[in-house]
């Protein structure tokens, strides 16, 4: 399946995808109205500095430790990508103590959030990946 | 085709029937479930006390789930004994099923130590299952005194539930500090303050005498009068159907136990605690599921191992966030790393150079990352022990990790 994988070597740092991530999960037509003023709560974060940057989000994992881990049921796999029922999360943040890359963040409704690659918005391929303007995150099958 | 038998219907059940169903799609499985539901992840109860989860979400898994398993479950049916021998589980309408492989996945029930004068108590609950919660919500309104016993995980949670709901909440506890499991003082002191502050009433350093009706009489001679008592003293595991057990059921990290064909996972076990070393219960969901999961597979001929199994916890009290993993105590060559800001607190333990557990409080994103440093025993440079004064990022791996990591599927 097409998954989202990262270029280090052509990341600039630039946190773009941070904000696209969060445009395409605000359900708001306009990114001024979206995150002008706001905390953002993309599902993406970029780590490093100047010379050495990365983003990083849920790596969809095989088998995926968080989803053993849920003490609701709330995360589960489907279709190889790791969702979250949000109508069962009661955010005690199991996963975020289980997930070894830091890619599970808190949510701005009470609940978890993490990356479930764009299937859960109106985007066709992930945002951050189609924003991306050194193509230092590509949406492919690996 | 095999019959699998599983004893229990609670997290570590579902990871057992997960485990057979990943290797064997076909074998007969069926399950004992002496609660009337499908499997429920425990913590969610206090959730559903305060309104956050309703009832028709509180399953771990969606309605049509034993059916896509194809799972027999026995609703409202216990198990009275498991004859190792024949390889039969005797139930309590007086048949048997047969198995090839058996999961006895039992869980454990409150303990409620015989106090005298208990019997002359109105309205005692204790708080473990759906239905404990059902009754103590329903029994609670706004002019009620409530007296928990106990300050573990089960009493918080329960006064979190109750909170804004009962007169007045009393937590009392034989310890000189709350959850004496799995915090140290400082930070015990810490939570008990913020939660004095809210209102709640401890009564540390002291234990039940005996009870007058609804007083209860402490052995310093203090006198707490209540309407609502709820008993969450610990819990023992539900082991005595193997043979007439007493102890939580030993299992090696296949979750077999001594007896052939029987195996055990979930809060009805113990096993090895990899960050100290000692064989203990560790009844915690994401053990019972893995656990369950690992004996599964091996039940339906694979050859999983499960032998990393430590303490953890994360769970909120009245909005503040507490995660735990670990030895997270001082002791002998134990260093502490102390990283608390102003109004959080992270301590991680490092002992011959490996995290070997962790305290924080608020500050608790990208602790995973903390976690699996300890789950891999991994042992780290001086430059590394240095990095995790910053905040925690897979950096901390090595650079070849990173890159696959960032670069190919997991």
């Amino acid at each position: 399946m097409k998954k989202l994988y990262f270029n280090e070597k052509w990341c600039l740092g630039c946190r773009l995808c941070e904000y696209n991530c969060a445009f395409a999960n605000s359900g708001s037509k306009s990114m001024v109205k979206a995150l002008k003023g706001k905390d953002i709560h993309p599902n993406i974060h970029v780590e490093g500095d100047n010379n050495h940057s990365y983003p990083l989000n849920c790596r969809q994992c095989n088998d995926p430790i968080c989803v053993k881990s849920c003490i609701s049921g709330a995360l589960h796999l489907e279709d190889g990508i790791i969702k979250i029922d949000k109508t069962k999360c009661v955010n005690c943040m199991t996963c975020m103590m289980v997930c070894p890359y830091g890619a599970i963040v808190l949510g701005d409704k009470g609940t978890i959030s993490k990356c479930e690659l764009c299937t859960n918005n109106q985007n066709k391929v992930p945002a951050c990946a189609a924003g991306c303007p050194n193509k230092a995150i590509v949406f492919e099958e690996r | 085709m095999k019959r699998y038998v599983i004893v229990g219907n609670g997290i570590a059940a579902t990871g057992c029937i997960e485990g057979i169903r990943s290797i064997d799609e076909k074998g007969e499985i069926t399950v004992i479930s002496k609660e009337p539901y499908p499997a429920y992840g425990r913590p969610l109860i206090s959730y559903f006390m305060e309104d956050k989860v309703k009832l028709e979400n509180i399953s771990y898994r969606n309605a049509e789930y034993y059916e896509e398993k194809n799972c027999k479950v026995l609703y409202g049916c216990e198990c009275t004994g498991i004859d190792t021998d024949a390889k039969t589980v005797k139930l309590n309408n007086g048949k048997a099923i047969n198995y090839d492989e058996l999961c006895i996945a039992s869980g454990s029930s409150p303990f409620i130590p015989a106090y005298p004068g208990i019997e002359g108590v109105r309205n005692v609950y204790t708080f473990t299952t759906i239905d404990d919660a059902k009754m103590l919500k329903e029994a609670v309104t706004n002019d009620k005194n409530v007296l928990i016993l106990g300050s573990g995980l089960i009493g918080l949670k329960c006064m979190e539930g109750l909170f804004n709901k009962a007169a007045s909440i009393t937590v009392s506890s034989r310890g000189n500090q709350v959850m004496s499991r799995i915090l140290d003082k400082v930070t015990a002191k810490d939570i008990q303050k913020y939660l004095e502050d809210k209102g709640i009433i401890f009564e540390l350093k002291d234990t039940v005498d005996h009870f007058d009706g609804n007083i209860a009489v402490m052995t310093s001679g203090h006198e707490i009068q209540f309407d609502i008592l709820v008993m969450s003293l610990g819990v023992k595991p539900n082991v005595s159907i193997l043979n007439g057990a007493e102890e939580a059921i030993k299992v090696d990290e296949s979750m077999r136990t001594e007896f052939k064909n029987v195996y055990a996972a979930g809060d009805c076990v113990q096993s090895e605690d990899i960050t100290d070393g000692k064989t203990k219960v560790m009844a915690i969901i994401p053990n019972a599921y893995m656990g369950g999961e690992c004996a599964g597979k091996n039940m339906a001929g694979g050859n999983a191992v499960f032998d990393n199994a430590m303490p953890m916890n994360s769970m909120s009290l009245l909005e503040k966030h507490i995660m735990t993993a670990g030895a997270n105590r001082e002791a002998d060559g134990v260093e502490v790393m102390d990283l608390s800001g102003k109004s959080s607190t992270k301590r991680l333990y490092i002992k011959d150079d490996v995290i070997i557990g962790y305290t924080i409080v608020d500050d608790v994103e990208s602790a995973g990352i903390y976690t699996k440093l300890i789950r891999d025993r991994a042992v780290l440079s001086r430059e590394q022990q240095e990095s995790l004064k910053k905040s925690p990022t897979i950096d901390i791996y090595g650079h070849d990790t990173v890159k696959t990591i960032l670069e190919s599927a997991v």
